[in-house]
């Protein structure tokens, strides 16, 4: 990766922090809390998710 | 007598919105899709390089974070969609040409790339519009790791960490699975009413998940 690119990526990332740091609180603080019910409801999928692209992976591999 | 039905604890008029935002928003995101695959063919035609494909992807993101938001609730959106979508999709071809002239099996692992992320977004909308779970819950914590998992990739891009890259690449996976139950799930829940930004969100996210899951599978499968 040449300097220019690396300086471009630098600058981009430290504009997401500024821009989006404040608002990652914001969204924290706002957004709904989850019961135990409820993120045993999400991690399920996710679960799924993380089994495909294990398969994925070894059916590339063989 | 104006009696409005309700129909599972909801207006007639709020599920048939509801069914409007799904449909614009599904309409839209295949058109989006099309379009990033013809400009991500473009930029292969072209055989535009890596520093091209990063000017495309910087410029998109300044239209999707600062100009879009302005325009979300006019026609002028759609505009702005295709513009973002468009040089996205550019900045994706000096990648996928990456990929082809690395590997040996490039092609072939774009391909289950692109089939996984297929499998993996239908399969997760499909369990957000059947069990009609309220995901909102998870706002926050999408917003927080997303913003963490961007600012990690960039560091592992610019010091050239691989093993960060790979965390990275599959700490977006599970994030963007998330994203997808959390944008389905605000939309049929009435949280979501302007098609326009659960189009970008869910492109984000199918774009997150398809270039992850091409980074893991060349990593572990990949033949120089």
């Amino acid at each position: 990766m040449t300097l220019w690119m690396q300086i471009a990526l630098g600058a981009m990332a430290l504009v997401a922090l500024f821009y989006f740091g404040p608002k990652a609180g914001e969204a924290v603080k706002n957004s709904p809390k989850g019961s135990a019910k409820d993120w045993l409801g999400a991690l399920l999928p996710i679960g799924g998710v993380v089994l495909f692209v294990l398969l994925l992976i070894w059916l590339a591999q063989s | 007598m104006n009696q409005e039905r309700v129909l599972h604890g909801r207006t007639e008029a709020g599920v048939l919105s509801t069914n409007r935002v799904l449909r614009n928003t599904y309409m839209l995101l295949s058109m989006t899709l099309l379009f990033s695959a013809a400009t991500a063919g473009l930029a292969m035609a072209l055989n535009v390089g890596q520093g091209a494909g990063l000017i495309c992807t910087l410029a998109s993101l300044g239209l999707l974070w600062f100009v879009l938001p302005r325009f979300a609730n006019s026609a002028a959106g759609i505009g702005v969609v295709f513009g973002v979508t468009g040089l996205l999709g550019f900045g994706l071809g000096p990648v996928l040409s990456y990929y082809l002239a690395a590997l040996s099996n490039g092609g072939q692992l774009i391909m289950t790339a692109l089939g996984g992320t297929g499998i993996i977004f239908l399969g997760l909308s499909a369990y957000a519009l059947v069990s009609k779970k309220d995901f909102s819950f998870l706002g926050g914590f999408l917003f927080v790791g997303i913003l963490v998992a961007f600012m990690a990739g960039i560091g592992a891009a610019i010091f050239g960490l691989s093993t960060l890259s790979l965390v990275v690449s599959a700490m977006f996976i599970l994030l963007m699975s998330g994203m997808i139950l959390y944008q389905t799930s605000a939309i049929i829940h009435g949280g979501e009413t302007n098609y326009i930004m659960a189009t970008i969100t869910l492109y984000i996210a199918i774009y997150n998940l398809f270039l992850s899951l091409l980074q893991l599978l060349a990593a572990f499968a990949g033949e120089r």
